[in-house]
């Protein structure tokens, strides 16, 4: 009963994206297609360097969450504030002799948050002697903290002001001078940005943030005339659209690398280890019972080692890349699923008239294997194949979940697994888990809906009457 | 071919590939010697460190010394067995490790203290039986009862709907699901821990230790069977399914069987035997636990031990734990052929 | 004239499909006359297994209509419930050998507790006894006893043919359909399982419908030939008069395209393919593969004339 499947391979590919299912998987997998598309133009080039290069993120705020979380919790997070040399206006006075170079520069700070970190930076070009410098915090209740006064040499200095233990004894200061008591953490984002004195040092609520215009001073003081760069941030809660880890990365772009790598490993694996299964198990009942003893005995080896375990083990040792994991996997999946379908169908059509009426022509049996019999088992892995796709795209994640894969590509499991090292689901970074995971989860979706597409084509207990 | 006959033949053919398997571990759990040139560091550090300790030592000149420690040194490493060539010691293992002789940790010790591998493994095992084996009989239960209902409603909605569930679950690995559950349940809505088999102190009274574990067991149980019950439900379906089409089905229903006898004895029985070899297949594999589920739940199980071992890279418990596993997967084959010739009796001409 | 056991009226059956209906079964008439056998003949795809699926009511899960009339002797099986179906009719009444001779055997139980199922279940016989009625009904088609022992693998495929003969006729039912007994079998095993079934129909005095592709097949048992094509009677007559006098413009090109008796070949020598029986050719259904085709068959379908004590469809015979 039935009408036999479409064997054509374009005829199966039409028709399965004429299914609902298979158009939902195609949108689906189109979008990441686009994503992976448009990173030329969101990301530099030597991205795959930077993201590894973990100084080279210092400008953004460590494990902020994503900006959108604003419209969803209604509090306004802040924002990461830089002010950088060309937000300073520079005054410059001689007084006998010395200069003193003025640079100061105002923000707005309307936030219903604390910042979550300030860093105060420095860049000057004298050469020899090192200059004083003062950095003045100017608050809008007209406060003025005095950050720091010291000397800083040439080149980049960079004021951890929310670690610096010499910084904090200044806001310790200031607290002092207000309260009469100093407090016993000191958390000068939040003491700087706090309304009332008697809250300082805690993390308080909302209500108790300091609205409006901040005014930043960084002054020099050297004997000869100087050009400095000054830089102050105010790093904020939420950024981008993924947020951030806690190395500062800006994960929406990890998030987008991570797609083509995903697909094109994925994708790569499954049709190879496909092809190499379905060859070597059509070869075994193709050729004759002693190929086909020997491509069970292989299945059997399989069956009874533990592969997971051995390739992990392997990745300890050899320290894999993406295509040295590539060539392990299908070292280790030369016999499967699909051997076993091919194996089944090429018994078949060894029964079938035309073969018989091949070899009285004389064509070679290798050649009659490859252009007649693989080409027509192919149609019946496609669905496998879809579906592997997310099954290897899961084995290099596991691979990177345990920091055992590729150690320079950004992959989707790499991330899951520094958020998992980092403690992300034990401090609720949720977004350093969340979208990743959501991004594995749409390619696997895409897949899924393709391989049943794919199956309701070939396979006519899921064909629709 | 009789059933004897033929069992034996499985039986040979399944020891030459277990022996095979067994000796490709030997090889690789090793790396070709690699780790031998570890253990012998090890012993070279374990030595200097010991005699630089010992006050008496560096009384003696130079010279003394360093004969002394070359002396020690040979000493461990003969002990060890690691001044014979590889291929020796290889061999020496792989007829160990296949008489189930499994020696000594290289590096590992259980809770108690011992470096004997059995102990390790067994102080293990129950924690995974008790973690996957349970879970995996419980998601083949519903998975299969789901299977059942689909294929009997085959098509629906609701089945095709299902299909592309389980297909979507099954695809995404327990783990992957472990950290959302993590973070869902256990850091947002704090309805289980997050880790562990038990509570640090672990309750003394047994009552209470036990209810402890199983609070702890709730969300990798669930986990896991969130993970693969799609598995059981699909392929359930499809098998039946497939007997469903079968000619003898239509048969029987012209033969004017009632339903009751056509489901059971027509659609059912033939149906059971791939079903069964697959759970009693997955049973046997819940023995290897799972690596990543097991360090993201942190459950002191046989995958963790794995993932400890290759950490560690000690090569007896790497080779124990594959030998002691091969042996079981060696056993349910030919279990599993032997019921499979009783329950399904085509098998034993089409082998 | 005698008797017809069972006559069909415009008997329907549709299969639902993503492409549309499937017309499998399209407004058939046929009958059989009480002890004789009517072969239906025709290419393989034009429904012939459909209608013995209709008769019986064994219906796949996609059943886009079913209708029309199963005058079984004097009952209009339409009007049965299912249950009455299963208990009254099926097996008891009409019984059949199935097209797949290897798979209609359930390979895990014995070959003798499926074959006594019906005795134990219609006929409430105890089991002892319905073995003893098994052991006759093999050793009548020709097979030994300990058959029933085995399992359906442990037998050949003419064994298993001639076991599931023996369970068709073990209630003696009045009317055996045989979906083409023979076809799944090689030439020596079908040439045996032939002359069981002549020497059946002489010695049972049974009612068959006899399936297949092959005409000449066909001619070895029929009385009457019905030929069928496109799910649909094309010609419906005496087994002489169709053999010698074909008159339907299809008939006359299967009769054409048999070399000789008990050919194996499958008709492929009439040009052009098979309709599709989702969207079938307007008017005749055959008439894109016929030499003879006038104007009216592109437009009008062809009613089942009468011509002598032939009943055929085709313009050529009249109407209009
Ligand atoms: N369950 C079904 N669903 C859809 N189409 C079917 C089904 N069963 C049979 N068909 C189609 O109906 C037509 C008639 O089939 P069948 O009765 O088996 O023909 P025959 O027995 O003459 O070879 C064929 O085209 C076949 O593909
Ligand atoms: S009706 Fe017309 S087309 Fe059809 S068989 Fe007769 S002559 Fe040919
Ligand atoms: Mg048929």
């Amino acid at each position: 009963m039935g009408t036999p499947p479409p064997t054509g391979i374009k005829q199966i590919l039409k028709e399965a994206l004429k299914t609902k299912t298979g158009m939902a998987a195609v949108i689906i997998l189109g979008m990441m297609i686009l994503m992976s598309a448009s990173i030329p133009f969101y990301s530099p080039v030597n991205f795959v360097k930077r993201w590894n290069d973990l100084k080279s993120w210092y400008e953004y705020p460590s494990l902020a969450a994503p900006v959108w979380v604003k419209w969803f919790t209604g509090t306004n997070l802040p924002e990461t504030i830089d002010l950088t040399s060309k937000h300073f206006r520079v005054t410059e006075e001689e007084i006998s002799g010395h200069y003193i170079t003025t640079y100061t520069a105002y923000f707005r700070y309307t936030y219903d948050d604390y910042p979550s970190e300030l860093k105060a930076l420095i860049k000057t070009d004298i050469k020899g002697k090192p200059v004083r410098l003062n950095i003045i915090f100017i608050r809008p209740d007209g406060e003025e903290i005095n950050l720091f006064n010291g000397l800083v040499s040439s080149g980049q200095t960079t004021f951890d002001i929310s670690l610096d233990p010499k910084l904090q004894k200044n806001i310790a200061r200031f607290v002092y001078e207000k309260t009469g008591t100093v407090p016993e953490v000191i958390r000068p984002e939040i003491i700087l940005f706090s309304k009332s004195p008697s809250k300082y040092g805690n993390e308080a609520a909302s209500s108790n943030v300091l609205r409006g215009r901040y005014i930043v001073k960084f002054q020099v003081l050297s004997d000869k005339k100087i050009s400095a760069e000054p830089r102050f941030i105010v790093y904020g809660k939420v950024y981008g659209f993924a947020g951030t880890d806690l190395y500062r990365r800006d994960l929406w772009l990890g998030i987008l690398w991570g797609a083509p790598v995903a697909l094109a490993f994925g994708t790569v694996a499954a049709i190879a280890t496909a092809l190499l299964q379905v060859i070597i198990g059509a070869a075994g009942a193709w050729f004759g019972p002693k190929w086909d003893e020997l491509v069970q005995r292989i299945a059997d080896f399989f069956l009874i080692i533990p592969v997971l375990p051995i390739l992990i083990l392997i990745s300890v040792i050899y320290k894999v890349t993406i295509w040295s994991l590539l060539g392990w996997v299908i070292v280790f999946s030369v016999v499967g699923v699909s051997s076993k379908i091919a194996r089944s169908i090429t018994f078949q059509i060894r029964e079938e008239q035309y073969i018989e009426a091949a070899k009285t022509y004389g064509a070679s049996k290798t050649r009659m294997l490859f252009y007649y019999v693989i080409p027509r088992i192919m149609p019946f892995t496609f669905a496998l194949v879809a579906l592997n796709v997310p099954t290897y795209i899961f084995l290099e994640a596991s691979l990177s979940f345990l920091g055992l894969g590729d150690p320079e590509l950004p992959t989707w499991g790499r991330i899951l697994g520094d958020a998992y090292s980092a403690g992300a689901l034990y401090q609720g970074y949720w977004w350093w888990v969340i979208l990743p995971a959501f991004m594995i989860m749409l390619v696997s979706l895409g897949f899924t809906l393709l391989s049943y597409a794919f199956d309701k084509i070939v396979n006519p207990r899921l064909r629709e009457e | 071919m009789g059933m004897a006959t033929f069992i034996a033949k499985r039986a040979l053919i399944l020891t030459l590939t277990l022996m095979f398997s067994v000796y490709m571990t030997v090889v690789i759990a090793n790396f070709g010697g690699y780790v031998d040139k570890l253990l012998r560091d090890q012993i070279t550090f374990d030595v200097t460190t010991a005699l630089s300790r010992d006050p008496n030592f560096a009384k003696l000149s130079q010279e003394e010394r360093q004969k002394l420690i070359e002396q020690r040194i040979e000493a461990k490493i003969r002990a060890a067995g690691l001044d014979k060539p590889f291929l020796e010691r290889s061999l020496i293992q792989f007829t160990q490790a296949l008489t189930l002789n499994l020696g000594r940790a290289a590096f590992l010790r259980s809770s108690s203290g011992s470096k004997a591998i059995a102990d390790i493994i067994m102080e293990r095992l129950p924690r995974t039986v008790l973690l996957f084996t349970l879970g995996t009989i419980m998601a083949a239960g519903i998975g299969i009862f789901l299977g059942l209902v689909q294929a009997r409603k085959a098509l629906s909605k609701f089945d095709r709907i299902m299909i592309v569930l389980e297909i979507f679950t099954y695809v995404q690995p327990a783990w992957f699901y472990g950290i959302l559950f993590i973070l869902i349940f256990a850091f947002y809505l704090r309805i289980f821990p997050s880790g562990g088999m038990v509570s640090i102190p672990a309750p003394t009274e047994p009552v209470a230790y036990f209810l402890d574990v199983l609070y702890h067991l709730a969300l990798p149980l669930i986990t896991w069977i969130f993970a693969s019950f799609g598995y059981w439900a699909y392929t359930t379906r499809n098998i039946v399914l497939q007997t469903m089409e079968e000619d003898f089905v239509t048969a029987a229903r012209a033969k004017g069987l009632p339903e009751r006898i056509i489901l059971w004895r027509y659609v059912l029985r033939p149906s059971s035997p791939p079903i069964i070899t697959g759970v009693a297949f997955a049973i046997v594999f819940s023995w290897t636990g799972a690596i990543i589920t097991e360090t993201v739940f942190n459950w002191p199980g046989i995958g963790l031990l794995f993932w400890e071992a290759i950490a560690a890279l000690d090569a007896p418990v790497i080779i124990g734990l594959t030998v002691i596993l091969a042996y079981l997967i060696v056993l349910t084959v030919l279990a599993l052929d032997i019921i499979y010739g009783i329950l399904d009796p085509r098998l034993r001409v089409m082998r | 004239m005698m008797k017809k056991i069972l006559v069909t009226e415009d008997l329907v059956l549709y299969y639902r499909t993503s492409r549309g209906p499937v017309r499998a079964v399209d407004h058939v008439n046929l009958w059989v006359e009480d002890g004789s056998s009517l072969a239906v003949v025709g290419e393989s795809g034009c429904g012939k297994s459909s209608m013995a699926y209709a008769i019986l009511r064994i219906l796949p899960r996609n059943v886009h209509s079913y209708s029309g009339k199963i005058i079984f002797d004097g009952v209009n099986l339409m009007d049965l419930t299912d249950e009455e179906m299963r208990s009254k009719i099926r097996w008891r009444k009409i019984s059949m050998v199935f097209q797949g001779a290897m798979n209609t055997l359930n390979p895990v139980i014995k070959v003798g507790d499926q074959i006594i199922e019906p005795l134990l279940i219609h006929a409430g016989y105890k089991k002892e006894e319905a073995l003893r009625e098994a052991r006759e009904a093999v050793k009548n088609v020709g097979l030994p006893e300990y058959v029933l022992d085995r399992y359906p693998h442990e037998l050949s495929g003419g064994m298993k043919q001639r076991a599931v003969i023996a369970m068709a006729l073990l209630m003696k039912p009045r009317l055996v359909i045989l979906d083409e007994p023979t076809s799944a079998l090689d030439v020596l095993t079908q040439a045996n399982i032939m002359n069981l079934l002549k020497d059946l129909k002489e010695r049972e005095r049974l009612s068959y419908i006899f399936i297949t592709h092959d005409l000449a097949l066909a001619s070895e048992l029929a009385d009457y030939v019905a030929v069928m094509y496109a799910g649909k009677i094309a010609e419906i007559g005496s087994a002489e008069t169709i053999y010698k006098n074909p008159r339907h413009p299809y008939t006359q090109k299967l009769i054409g395209s048999v070399p000789t008796l008990r050919s194996e070949k499958v008709l492929e020598f009439i040009p052009g393919a098979p309709p599709d029986l989702v969207n079938p050719p307007e008017g005749c259904r055959f008439h894109l593969r016929c030499p003879f085709a006038k104007d009216i068959c592109k437009r009008r379908e062809p009613p089942l004339i009468k011509v002598d004590n032939d009943h055929v469809a085709c313009w050529l015979y009249g109407g209009e």
